[in-house]
């Protein structure tokens, strides 16, 4: 690492560089900025990270496959390389794919390094996604940013689910099969939807060619506008950050951007990029030569989507068999419902969220510092409860591969996911709960009584007595601070933002909503007090060790 | 907390004097950065930006021995170097500036103490950089001279792509154990600003807005404004009719599959007439009316023909739609359209792999488990004079997922 002061040449050129640009755009004040910018440390920041890294990869590796891609529903009979299917007639997109994929140096690779990439990014944006959920991270001011993001989250399904439908294989035809009967399902406009849509009855001949056009200029331009704007919001807003010594609501602790964080992150997007490379080489993914062309007379079994439809396709799957038919107007419950109604009341509730919390917490204060799922024992539960919602629904899209693999009955397991649904949530709910506010009451008693020393000592008296050892200082204070005590002012609590928060704020609630919100916000902030009323009772009965 | 505790410093921004806090007292620029205490004036030029002013840290007498002292080794002469670069970096208007490792209980890397552990980082790091070079090497030789069509390319494959990846891991370690063992693992420290801006900030923009709103007249001039809402109101309408020619509209086509009486069932793969008694007992066969093709009524011709046993039908309507036992019914599923295939000969079951609806064939297919809703339709057939097997008519009922029109 050779000091830029030292070596005079590199120095003179780097300083005549920066001058060439601010003589032009005047961007001294924002470089020094920018260089300064400090960045938080924590492993669970490099989720977004990952998802950011995979929209590169996906990117670049897209562009190539569409140097080769036929996005047409022509029909053409193959006679590349790939023995089997020579000779069979099939559409050009599926014999563009598998010329693609046997003759083309390195574009099964790059195909394969696409789609892993592509799994990647909808995982990572769902992880991180949970990460902001559970350490309220989406709080003001952060909540457009929650906006920003869950949009994402859909984009980057529907963005995952047209990439895999465009080879038209036989797995893929099927999945846009069921997506037609979706939108035929959808009351008075439905079929007209899918006519529009498709460009006639299924499947068609221009739903390809414009499938591929969301798919690699509609969506992935949304996407880039959204990300950017998603990175500037973080950019100008500042990192969150877990309480920890020096840390409060107005400061940043941290790297610098440049350089230390600036080759962290780079090396952390080749790592990302080298994982993708590996699993691109090595794990094989939609081999949908194996599939076989389109055709809708045919589907094999064990048949499964990619993981993101995993949940659709379970509540598909887990729907009983209502049909309704009104004034001679079909209603088909069995796909409106899981198909349409479900998903959209899922991705609702994770934009309306961040603005319930807030309305029935009274929240109005700005947080910098995140929380612990402990924290806010009803907020984790109400995150648990969905994922167990969204996890049974996911285990259901295989429930016959589950059936199978284990030599269940299909039924059996159907019915035991049925009733799991129901009752599934609710307990989860209770466990979560449960299990944060014991951790709050172990965070009390180490925070009053410290760590167990395992001596037991007897007193003059003769009573035997545990020793403990106090939290060191530092500790201390962030555990006092992270339980809503509020000891010294100098890390802001949402408590002490706003006079609001878990003590409550004394006034009475008036009308039914009002009355409805301060209930909640009981429930809302219902916790373990520390396990004496009175710690003084204990205090003679516990020897500390300095 | 107990009161043991009272007199000791609660916070490491306490025991150190509040380092964290450098943007509220500002540095000169001058003068030894860290050796520089004074706090005392802090409260003074609070808030007040010195632009000029430099990373440096508020270490006060307590830290700087021992920093000094150090608990391991000084550290080494480029580390101290690079601990010097970052501590004499100038500072901004969030008042940025570093605060060594120690404060937060940090130790410095071996590689940044000991000169041989800091050779050693170096050629680890060149090492891993050396390695993505060779990946390179080996992605180019690999490309150039393998024969590309050995089993189908995918030797190619695990060369190119796994060079690929020797490449990139290689370089992505090797940037980050740089950044871990010879970067300082001293902290920076910046302030966060408030979002909303001053009050009088945000009066200012309302009353320009309000202002504007004025000057336009938009309140008083009623018919203006509804004109202009009326016009915005119809714009989209444009847009919107552009999109017509999407597609048809569906019209009747949805319950039309191409089945037609007489027509001929047509094997779905050879494409080839089926004769009464071409199928065993118990065996299936996926048919489509003859001479279709990919175009038009594809999705929805596919249909079952089905051999029973003499006396398996237990439905007089499906019998009676048959012929010799044999019965035809859509293979496309009435709940969501994928074909379905999986036939259970003993139960005479049908299941559908995509959503588990499950129909019982010797019962007009019954649904008996599943979300599908409705039975599939059956095609009547009969047996032509030459003994091949005929549609009697077409489905009498729109086949597949159910539609808003279906009645």
């Amino acid at each position: 690492m050779a000091d830029t002061s030292k070596s005079g040449a590199g120095e003179t050129a780097a300083r005549k560089g920066l001058r060439y640009v601010d003589d032009r755009l005047g961007t001294a004040g924002f470089l020094k900025r920018s260089f300064n910018k400090v960045f938080p440390d924590h492993w669970s920041f490099l989720l977004g990270e990952i998802a950011l890294y995979s929209f590169v990869i996906v990117l670049l590796t897209g562009v190539y496959l569409t140097l080769f891609f036929h996005p047409s529903s022509s029909e053409v009979v193959y006679n590349g390389s790939y023995q089997p299917l020579r000779g069979v007639p099939m559409t050009d997109a599926y014999a563009s794919t598998l010329h693609l994929s046997f003759d083309v140096r390195g574009g099964l690779l790059m195909r394969q390094i696409h789609h892993w990439a592509a799994i990647l990014f909808v995982c990572s944006i769902a992880v991180h996604m949970f990460r902001v959920f559970f350490t309220g991270a989406f709080r003001k001011p952060r909540t457009l940013n929650w906006h920003i993001g869950v949009t994402l989250f859909i984009l980057a399904v529907l963005e995952g689910f047209a990439g895999y439908s465009l080879p038209d294989d036989l797995l893929s035809g099927t999945g846009i099969r069921i997506a037609y009967s979706v939108m035929e399902s959808i009351p008075v406009v439905g079929t007209y939807l899918a006519y529009f849509v498709f460009g006639s009855n299924f499947p068609g001949v221009d739903f390809i060619p414009r499938l591929f056009i969301i798919h690699v200029l509609l969506v992935p331009g949304i996407l880039l506008a959204l990300i950017s704007a998603h990175m500037m919001i973080i950019w100008h807003q500042k990192h969150t950050d877990f309480p920890g010594p020096g840390k409060t609501e107005h400061n940043v602790v941290g790297t610098p951007f440049y350089p230390t964080f600036l080759i962290k992150t780079n090396g952390f997007l080749f790592l990302v990029f080298g994982v993708c490379a590996a699993l691109g080489t090595f794990a094989q993914i939609n081999p949908v030569w194996l599939y076989g062309p389109y055709n809708p007379s045919q589907v094999s079994a064990g048949s499964q989507p990619d993981w993101y439809i995993f949940f659709l396709e379970g509540s598909l799957r887990l729907m009983p068999n209502l049909e309704s038919n009104i004034w001679g107007h079909t209603i088909s419950w069995n796909i409106l419902v899981p198909g349409v109604v479900l998903p959209g009341i899922m991705f609702n509730l994770l934009y309306a969220y961040p603005s319930l919390e807030a309305w029935i917490t009274k929240d109005r204060g700005f947080h910098n510092l995140l929380q612990r799922p402990r924290d806010m024992p009803v907020r984790t539960g109400l995150g648990v409860m969905s994922l167990t919602f969204y996890g049974i629904l996911y285990i259901a899209g295989q429930n016959d591969v589950i059936a199978n693999t284990f030599h269940w009955s299909l039924q059996g397991t159907t019915w035991v996911l049925r009733v799991l649904i129901i009752i599934g949530p609710p307990i989860s709910f209770y466990i979560a709960r449960r299990w944060c506010l014991g951790l709050q009451h172990h965070d009390e008693e180490l925070l009053h009584h410290g760590h167990e020393t395992g001596i037991i000592r007897r007193l003059p008296s003769g009573e035997y007595i545990e020793v403990t050892k106090p939290l060191p200082p530092e500790r201390a204070e962030v555990l006092a601070m992270q339980l809503g005590h509020d000891l010294s002012g100098h890390a802001a609590l949402p408590s002490s933002e706003n006079g609001h928060g878990p003590s409550g704020n004394g006034h009475r609630p008036v009308g039914m909503m009002a009355r409805a919100r301060g209930a909640l916000e009981g429930f809302f902030f219902e916790r373990h007090e520390p396990p004496r009323a009175n710690p003084e009772d204990d205090e003679p009965k516990t020897l500390t060790r300095p | 907390m107990s009161d043991e505790d009272k007199d000791a410093p609660r916070t490491a921004a306490e025991a150190s004097g509040s380092v964290f806090e450098r943007g509220k007292s500002p540095q000169k620029r001058t003068g030894e950065p860290r050796t520089t205490g004074g706090t005392s004036s802090a409260k003074e030029i609070e808030g007040e930006v010195l632009a000029g002013g430099s990373m440096g840290a508020d270490v006060p007498a307590k830290m700087r021995t021992a920093r000094k002292i150090g608990r391991r080794k000084p550290l080494t002469e480029t580390a101290a170097a690079a601990q010097e670069a970052m501590f004499t970096r100038p500072s901004d208007e969030d008042g940025t500036h570093a605060v060594p490792a120690e404060a937060f209980g940090l130790e410095h890397d071996p590689a940044q103490v000991d000169p041989r552990e800091e050779k050693f980082a170096e050629l680890q790091v060149s090492a891993l950089f050396g390695l993505a070079a060779l990946g390179v090497i080996g992605f180019v030789l690999g490309f150039v001279l393998m024969d590309f069509h050995r089993a189908l390319g995918r030797d190619l494959n695990f060369v190119i792509g796994g060079s690929f990846t020797v490449s990139l891991l290689g370089l992505g370690a090797g940037l980050v154990l740089w950044a871990k063992k010879l970067l300082p693992h001293d902290k920076a420290v910046q302030e966060r600003h408030d979002f909303h801006s001053p009050e009088e900030e945000e009066l200012a923009a309302e009353d320009v807005f309000l202002k504007g709103a004025t000057e336009m007249g938009l309140g008083s001039r009623k018919m203006l404004r509804r004109s202009l809402l009326g016009a915005a109101a119809l714009l989209p309408i444009p847009a919107v009719l552009m999109l017509r020619d999407l597609g048809p509209l569906p019209g009747r086509s949805l319950r039309h599959t191409g089945w037609k009486p007489g027509i001929r069932l047509v094997d779905v793969e050879t494409k080839l007439p089926i004769k009464l008694g071409d199928i065993e007992i118990g065996g299936i066969a996926t048919v489509m009316p003859d001479g279709f093709d990919t175009t038009e009524h594809y999705a929805l011709a596919p249909t079952i023909l089905i051999r029973f046993a003499p006396g398996e039908i237990r439905s007089k309507k499906e019998a009676s739609w048959g012929i010799n036992d044999h019965v035809a019914y859509s293979k496309i599923c009435s709940h969501a359209g994928c074909p379905i295939s999986l036939y259970e000969q003993q139960t005479h079951h049908l299941l559908c792999p995509c959503h588990q609806s499950t129909f019982d064939m010797a019962d007009d297919a019954n649904v008996i488990f599943g979300p599908a809703a409705r039975r599939l339709p059956q095609l009547a057939i009969e047996v032509d004079p030459e003994g091949y097997f005929v549609a009697q008519k077409g489905y009498t009922e729109p086949v597949g997922p159910s539609f808003w029109e279906r009645g």
